[in-house]
């Protein structure tokens, strides 16, 4: 669907006629493209429009919010959300932070435009990938997963914002899955960029470095349970500061509850002196990126923590007024559908003053942690699964280990951490961030190498 | 769906179907014990998988723009596989899904409810921070193909969940309750079940590295549950990376563990009587007596494997069919969960973890925090443990004792027991 400059003023209107605090209308309307391979097989070759629409209202303290996907009867659903806020009794006795209002329209700049590559070549593209991804004889199955998206989002509230974001999206998903007897062994990565087609391609050395760790990994031995000093890989530090911290930071779990935010106080010292943890949704290169978060608030740079010392929390409108602290630009929606909460966009860890070889020279006998399956967290204590592990003795690495399940409390591990690396990465591919039933949000995470003393690894009792 | 995409789907393809959902919820959510927000959702699209020439294309639109997206799925056939299977004819034998209702949800009734509960956590635990969610929604789906099949079946459910949080010096208790039924219902079995967990959590406890026996609450299996059955399924099984392959019927597990799939499952507001290829949906034994007897399977992998359709096929409209669990039974045992627990002498009651999710669901190696869990010393409850871990291999710990209570929990999607295993990993610091 197309949209007009007729069209956005009439919504204007729409949005301006609707009593109450605040309103807010939100449209998107895009298209996607999926090639999923798997093996031999083609799982799914498949073409989609997806519009949808919500409007949000804030009454008495609560939230009225109408999702939709029918674009003819938008002054519908604007009744409906009216009608909805009667039932807005028990609502806190709160506000909104004010913002100044935006007027922003941004096109997300192609290379290589989506629309000049053929689905023949996108095919193509996916089958040369999942072809290498088989090219083992141990390789049992694979999944080569090409996916893009082009389409537009407009954001318009009661202030008078206008954001109209024609945005693009690109990217690859590429997994190997050994097998030698009963071992199974998968490793997975991903690459995806907002733009065009030059996010997808020039893969195939990291397709072939895929295959290599899903076969080389069939070797791994089983870690033994205990508590050891590690070294975390980039990848993995990035991956620990967004679920052990990033997630406290965002103000929706601490605004209502007393005991939380003494917990999260600005001024508490978690860590050392080198410890610099950011959030910046402004860094254009990056999944995290947002012109503006879903509440109109533009994105901006936020140190987490600075100097060791805890400097900030993410916000949204409504946690920043309760809180009474600035807007940091971070209420995002996974579409919407969905209504905006707290998140984060690209977290990490800056650059401290260590080299690599310092960092492992300092761990003398541990394990090196690379790479992360996945992470999860109950706010207090964390769960982090490491791809493989890398025994260390003296410095050196020798053997390969597997199931390396990293585990707990946030703020004493934050505080085990001793030395930070100089060679800070960032990460994020087709996956994202899960928080309030709203999954995958794009995100990236990043981090140097870190040292850090004293975590738990789940594995069998000897 | 209009006349003239059907007349094009039909003088242009071997065969079609077309699959068309809407639906609509009421949320109601209460942030630490104050109405947060009432959100009404609509949503609906349609989806269409043509074969043309033997390969099958796929697209799909939430609009109203049905021939071009006829067109683009016809396109994107000459990408798709092979696929020999042939589509559901009129007349199959379907069951009955009795007991829908009408969703009758009212919004300032909800309301009212939530603020009831809020106020009685509120009161026996005066800092506890109470997040409540109420829905109630309805929505229809049809199913039409080119072999003449038209099936249409309207669906409601009704959903409860609370979380409280207990801020504590250095850490936090968080607890919740949920359940999902086809009509609103009373929050008393959330109450009693919030209350049970905070109540367990207030005494602290500790536990040493050591193999011992694990009490899971009903909560606890479904957890488990997710890996143990992960692979039963077609796709899996093609594709041999299945646990499962080349030991159906054979004597996997303990004899006492018998789990079924029942899409038919009394109410439950997933149960269907036709899945979303229009396969008749049918109850079944995964397990019986230790020992994997049925493998999940739509039109295609069925077809593949050689197979008959398990009437487990699930999709949305934007999406193709893949294998799917429907309402999962774990049949009970013989004493009830509170008789086993007093005959522990020592070992963990887990409840719920974090992490299980990320445990490698081929090898069934797993390792997971333990996010609420309690210490048993001789048959009683003596305090949450925190700061552990439980680690081992699924396949393993419930091939050896394992004993499930006699008095299962209706989760909404599933009827599981809790279960005493009789050795697993703890790791502690």
């Amino acid at each position: 669907m197309t949209i007009t400059q007729a069209d956005i003023v009439r919504f204007h209107e729409i949005v301006q006629k609707i009593s109450g605090s605040y309103a807010e209308l939100r449209l998107q309307s895009l298209n996607t493209n999926t090639i999923s391979l798997s093996g031999k097989q083609i799982d799914t070759v498949s073409s989609g429009t997806t519009q949808t629409g919500s409007i949000r209202l804030y009454h008495k303290g609560a939230w009225s919010f109408v999702s939709f996907n029918d674009f003819d009867n938008i002054e519908y659903y604007a009744s409906r959300a009216l009608e909805i806020a009667g039932h807005l009794h028990y609502g806190r006795d709160s506000g909104l932070k004010k913002s100044v209002p935006v007027k922003i329209h941004r096109k997300i700049p192609q290379q290589v435009p989506l629309s000049a590559i053929s689905f023949d070549e996108k095919f193509e593209l996916a089958s040369r990938y999942n072809e290498i991804l088989r090219s083992h004889d141990k390789v049992q199955t694979t999944r080569s997963i090409y996916r893009d998206y082009e389409g537009w989002s407009l954001y318009l509230n009661s202030d008078g914002s206008e954001v109209f974001y024609e945005k693009a999206m690109c990217g690859v998903g590429l997994t190997s899955v050994a097998k030698e007897g009963a071992i199974v062994q998968p490793f997975h990565d991903s690459f995806a960029g907002y733009g065009g087609f030059e996010y997808a391609y020039g893969l195939e050395s990291e397709a072939e470095k895929i295959v290599k760790m899903s076969v080389d990994l069939l070797d791994a031995e089983q870690i033994e349970g205990g508590t050891y000093n590690i070294v975390t890989d980039p990848d993995l530090s990035g991956v620990f500061i967004h679920e052990a911290f990033g997630h406290l930071s965002e103000a929706d779990f601490l605004y209502e509850n007393e005991q939380m935010r003494k917990q999260m106080v600005t001024g508490r010292r978690l860590g050392i002196e080198t410890l610099n943890v950011v959030d910046d949704g402004s860094l254009e290169n990056k999944m995290g990126y947002i012109p503006c978060d879903d509440e109109g608030v533009a994105p901006q740079k936020t140190y987490l923590v600075k100097n060791g010392v805890l400097n900030a929390h993410l916000h949204s409108r409504e946690t920043a007024h309760k809180m009474q602290e600035p807007l940091t630009g971070n209420a995002r929606a996974i579409s919407p559908l969905a209504q905006p909460i707290v998140r984060m966009t690209n977290t990490y860890i800056e650059n401290g003053p260590h080299s690599e070889q310092e960092i492992f020279e300092s761990l003398g006998d541990g394990i090196y942690a690379v790479d992360m399956y996945g992470g999860q967290t109950n706010l207090e204590m964390f769960t982090f699964s490491a791809v493989y592990g890398i025994e260390v003795k003296n410095g050196r690495k020798g053997r390969l280990l597997k199931n390396v399940m990293l585990s707990g409390n946030v703020f004493e591990t934050i505080g085990s951490i001793s030395m930070i690396g100089n060679d800070l990465k960032h990460a994020g591919g087709l996956g994202g961030c899960g928080k309030g039933g709203q999954s995958p949000l794009p995100v990236t995470t990043g981090g140097p190498h870190l040292l850090i003393k004293n975590v738990l690894i789940g594995g069998a009792q000897q | 769906m209009k006349e003239s995409t059907i007349a094009q789907l039909k003088d242009n393809s071997l065969w079609f179907d077309i699959i068309q959902t809407s639906g609509s919820s009421t949320p109601v959510e209460f942030k630490n014990g104050n109405l947060y927000s009432v959100k009404e959702r609509q949503n609906s699209g349609t989806g269409l998988r043509v074969n043309c020439g033997g390969k099958t294309g796929f697209a799909y639109t939430n609009g109203t723009d049905f021939d071009e997206t006829a067109q683009a799925a016809r396109a994107l056939a000459k990408y798709g596989e092979d696929e020999g299977f042939s589509l559901p004819q009129k007349g199959a034998d379907y069951p009955q899904c009795r007991g829908f209702t009408a969703a009758e949800f009212d919004t300032a009734g909800e309301i009212e409810k939530g603020r009831e509960l809020a106020a009685k956590i509120k009161d026996r635990y005066p800092h506890a921070e109470t997040d409540i969610t109420l829905s109630g929604g309805n929505g229809k789906r049809t199913l039409t193909n080119s072999n003449g099949l038209s099936l249409e079946e309207s669906f409601c459910h009704y959903s409860a969940s609370a979380s409280v949080t207990l801020a504590e010096e250095e850490g936090r208790t968080e607890v919740w309750s949920a359940f999902s039924a086809d009509k609103s219902g009373a929050l008393d079995l959330i109450e009693r079940e919030i209350f049970w967990r905070l109540d367990n959590s207030v005494r602290k406890a500790s536990v040493s590295s050591a193999k011992i026996p694990v009490l899971l609450s009903a909560q606890g299996v479904l957890s488990f549950l997710d890996i143990l059955l992960g692979g039963l399924d077609a796709r899996s099984i093609y594709r041999g990376i299945s646990p499962y392959c080349g030991k159906i019927g054979s004597q996997m597990f303990h004899p006492s563990l018998n789990i079924l799939d029942n899409p038919l499952l009394e109410e439950s507001p997933h149960r269907y009587s036709f899945d979303d290829e229009g396969v008749p949906a049918e109850k079944k034994y995964l397990i019986r007596n230790g020992v994997p007897e049925t493998v999940i399977a739509d039109l295609k992998y069925a077809w593949l494997l050689n197979g008959k359709p398990t009437g487990n096929a699930s999709r949305g409209y934007s999406s193709l069919p893949a294998p799917s669990f429907s309402c999962i039974e774990l049949l009970p045992g013989s004493r009830s969960f509170n008789e086993i627990l007093a005959s522990v002498k020592k070992g963990i009651l887990v409840d719920s973890m974090i992490g299980l999710g990320q445990s490698n669901t081929v090898t069934g190696d797993f390792s997971a925090n333990i996010d609420l869990g309690f210490l048993i010393d001789n048959g009683e409850l003596c305090g949450r443990v925190k700061d552990c871990m439980i680690s081992g291999n699924i396949f393993d710990i419930f091939s050896k004792s394992l004993e499930a209570a006699s008095d299962p929990f209706f989760a909404g999607g599933s009827r599981v027991p809790g279960i005493l295993l009789e050795s697993v990993d703890i790791t502690s610091r």
